[in-house]
């Protein structure tokens, strides 16, 4: 019976150990990197910041502040733009409190916040990635698991293994045209430099979903006030930036641009509640000086860091 | 690519990292940041989704009153005598609900509050410092509102008096306000008291044309924007946030006038000051059989009419635009001097000016800044003659120059004669004008274009003369104007006599009156 068992045992390992030679074999032939983060765009900026190290001031925010806030602008050299797409209050919390803190150490963090933040219909999505993806996903099995690939091909491979399309053919491929097309738009300090217009009839309407219609998500005014007080506590500073938007934008709300006036009472209301300062922008910005509905173009966003690094500067930034 | 394999021991500590500290922040307290978020969300005054914004009074005695249009709401007394928004029996807040309801009433389409409702509203308010301070600015606020139709020196000077006391209005009110005051901002009172400042000192509701009818913009807007830092100010102070807002050009607003109250119209005729001087609607309304409407705006070449013709087209929904482009549009050096961005500037500008007011919700800012549309109210007293004459009964035929006189003219060559310099057609406007006639063909609009001429004694310095200019627009409309989907008609001659033009480039009423016929005679021959 012992014996039984014990042959069942080696033969289990055998098993696992021509799978671990196979994966390894397959590894070496994998030209192109799993995703294991947020997005494409996050994962390589995860690796700009482990080569980056400590880092005075750091910008978060979505895409817009992401693209908006160039960081040789706000403070050259010494800046790094964390921002994500899709990254509203709750899914910046993780990352700030995580591999940004970790990794960065950040002095002051410049959060540039918009009505997609707050918007209850906008960022269910982007949250449940976040907590989903595998350098990421909360949970002991997720911890075991990030343990074990430290040693097992196998274990790192497995979605290889599963999906041989990942290694060759489209599968392969479009992995690869993801990667490329995040680094493509990625500046050396984090930016967004994503400047091809795109204003179309789809995007308005991808936009409206967005703010349509448009409540106040109570998770994620939550979610600011625990990372700002988190972040605190570390000694860290945060300046919270209202992120201008075109007329255009202002025009898909469903009570047209007065329900904007929202960011500005909130932004205002936050920085009351938690004593930190609140920045906006004295400049118009037209349609002419988006790419599409939310984003910057490159100039627009050269302006507006300027006029943002200047009130920094009146801050003793 | 930055990331491989090998980075994975690292994306894994890291990982780890965030696991506990997630899980350890998640122990501690589930719920933490919640009671703030409510805080800051009753302190900004919107709704939680899930409805659990913390109420942020005390418990108090609800009192039935009413408010300065007859409507009743409830209002809560608190134990300290201050007056707060109801609660709602599950304890939420009622949120504003008086406010709402008078939000409603204020949004209808309106006449001007009378300027003695300023003083019954003023009278309101507690004793003190600050209601002395607002006494005094509506006198100010009087001398303004007389000063209206007089001389624009005598609203300007009003004008200036106005700031002034709002400013030194807002320098006692931002002291510190009593718990009297501070009951008084929460009435529909001040909110009435914003709505007035707003129309009277900043607005300037029916009184806009004696202002602009004589100042250049560059002179208007310094007083007026003053005028409106000052009013936003006090307003913010009173009760809530505003500001200003202003047209391209007078003559914008002029048009706005008719266009409101004429609703529609079946041709436009569109352009310059050129347009605007040359084309008289009434006789092309008798040629036509057709009513017309003249929307030029001085200044107004292809970069602003790509804003301006599709408001123009919303406004009145014209079948025909008749657009009057010559040489001025298309022979120069070709600054393209801002004009498009400063037009559409001025609409953002309004555009968030009038998103702040929250009695204006749902109206269109003209209608805010001239009053109900068709109301017939908007009555202009001007004494001056040629600001009684720009904005009474127009239809876009603004002004005249009756006489004309010759050392104008010759002056005037040298004032416009810089571009013909030059001789080069001005290619950076065609993509401009192409893009409008785009727009005007996807809205199913006929577009007729006429040569707008200029005057002999400039057309005269052109490199080749005369002939060689006529040839330059037929090229462009051959080549621009025909393939963009317009009709063509050439008029480059119709006003040959120098002595038929005030200036090198308008034409006097006589010779609008020729121009006119001659364009009536060449679209008849289009079928019209």
């Amino acid at each position: 019976m012992r014996s039984a068992a014990v042959r069942l045992v080696l033969a289990a390992l055998a098993v696992i150990g021509c799978g671990e030679v196979v994966a390894r074999v397959v590894e070496q032939q994998v030209q192109t990197p799993q995703l294991l983060w947020y997005d494409e765009a996050t994962q390589l900026k995860v690796a700009q910041m482990e080569n980056r190290g400590p880092t005075t001031l750091v910008v978060a925010g979505t895409s817009m502040a992401w693209q908006g806030l160039v960081p040789s602008i706000l403070l050259d050299g010494e800046a790094y733009n964390a921002g994500l797409a899709g990254g509203v209050p709750q899914v910046m919390e993780p990352w700030l409190l995580g591999p940004v803190r970790t990794e960065l150490q950040p002095t002051v963090v410049v959060w540039g916040l918009s009505s997609l933040d707050f918007s209850d219909v906008y960022g269910d999505t982007g949250r449940q990635i976040y907590r989903e993806a595998p350098a990421t996903r909360p949970g002991m099995l997720a911890a075991t698991d990030r343990l074990l690939r430290r040693w097992s091909a196998l274990i790192r491979q497995r979605p290889v293994l599963r999906n041989p399309s990942l290694l060759i053919g489209d599968g392969q491929v479009r992995t690869a045209e993801r990667f490329h097309a995040a680094q493509r738009i990625l500046g050396t300090d984090g930016e967004r430099q994503d400047f091809a217009p795109a204003v179309t009839d789809e995007r308005a309407s991808e936009v409206r979903a967005r703010i349509s219609p448009y409540r106040v998500d109570r998770d994620d005014v939550a979610a600011i006030v625990r990372t700002i007080e988190a972040l605190r506590v570390d000694g860290t500073v945060v300046v919270l930036v209202e992120m201008p938007v075109p007329p255009r934008f202002l025009a898909l709300y469903d009570d047209g641009a007065v329900q904007h006036r929202v960011v500005g009472d909130l932004l205002e209301a936050i920085g009351s509640e938690l004593d930190v300062p609140v920045l906006s922008t004295s400049s118009v910005f037209t349609d002419d000086d988006f790419v599409d509905y939310t984003h910057l173009t490159a100039s627009a966003a050269a302006e507006f860091s300027i006029e943002v690094s200047s009130q920094l500067q009146e801050l003793g930034w | 690519m930055p990331v491989t394999l090998t980075n994975h021991h690292r994306v894994v500590s890291l990982a780890l990292t965030f696991v506990a500290l997630v899980s350890a922040c998640g122990a501690a307290d589930s719920d933490a940041g919640y009671e703030t978020a409510d805080r800051i969300m009753a302190r900004a005054g919107v709704e939680s989704d899930a409805g659990a914004a913390t109420p942020t009074t005390e418990p108090c005695e609800v009192e039935q009153r009413q408010d300065e249009y007859g409507l009743t709401f409830d209002v809560c007394v608190q134990a300290d005598g201050s007056l707060a928004a109801p609660s709602t029996e599950d304890g939420s807040t009622e949120d504003g609900s008086t406010e709402e309801v008078l939000d409603e009433t204020l949004r209808e389409p309106r006449d001007l509050l009378p300027l003695g409702r300023y003083r019954e509203l003023v009278d309101q308010m507690p004793d003190g410092s600050a209601r002395s301070a607002l006494v005094e600015l509506g006198v100010a606020l009087d001398q303004m509102d007389r000063s209206c139709g007089a001389t624009p020196t005598a609203w300007r000077q009003a004008a200036v008096a106005v700031s002034d006391r709002a400013r030194a209005t807002v320098a006692v009110l931002s002291t510190g306000p009593d718990e009297d005051l501070a009951a008084f901002r929460q009435s529909g009172s001040a909110r009435e008291l914003e709505r007035v400042l707003v129309e009277r000192a900043v607005l300037q509701s029916g009184c806009v044309a004696p202002a602009s009818g004589s100042m250049t913009r560059t002179e208007l807007l310094p007083v007026t924007a003053g005028l409106a830092a000052s009013t936003e100010a006090l307003t913010q102070e009173v009760v809530g946030t505003t500001t200003s807002a202003f047209f391209y050009h007078p003559d914008e607003l002029a048009h706005w006038q008719w266009m409101r109250t004429e609703g529609s119209v079946d041709i436009v005729v569109a352009g310059t000051s050129q347009t605007l001087l040359g084309v008289e609607p009434d006789l092309l309304e008798i040629s036509s059989g057709r009513s017309v409407g003249n929307v030029a705006i001085p200044g107004a070449v292809a970069e602003v009419q790509e804003y301006w013709l599709p408001q123009v087209l919303t406004a009145v929904g014209p079948d025909i635009v008749v657009w009057g482009i010559g040489p001025l549009d298309l022979v120069s050096v070709c600054p393209l001097d801002g004009r498009d961005e400063e037009f559409r500037r001025l609409e953002l500008v309004k555009q968030e000016a009038f998103g702040m007011l929250p009695w204006a919700r749902s109206t269109a800012g003209v209608d805010l800044i001239m009053g109900r549309p068709g109301a017939g109210d908007y009555t202009d007293t001007a004494t001056v003659a040629e600001v009684d004459a720009r904005f009474r009964g127009v239809r876009g035929d603004a002004f005249e120059f009756a006489n004309p006189d010759p050392v104008e003219l010759v002056a005037s060559v040298d004032r416009f004669r810089a571009p013909f310099d030059a001789s080069s057609v001005c290619v950076e406007r065609l993509p401009f004008i192409r893009r409008v006639l785009s727009e005007l063909e996807a809205a199913g609009v006929r577009v007729i274009i006429f040569g707008m001429p200029i005057a002999p004694s400039l057309s005269g310095l052109y490199q080749g003369g005369d002939e060689a200019l006529d040839r330059l627009v037929d090229q462009t409309a051959a080549q621009v104007f025909v393939p963009g989907g317009a009709e063509y008609v050439g008029m480059m001659q119709s006003i040959d006599d120098d002595g038929l033009w005030y200036d090198v480039v308008h034409p006097t009423r006589a010779g609008g009156e020729l121009m006119t016929a001659e364009l009536a005679e060449a679209l008849r021959a289009v079928g019209l």
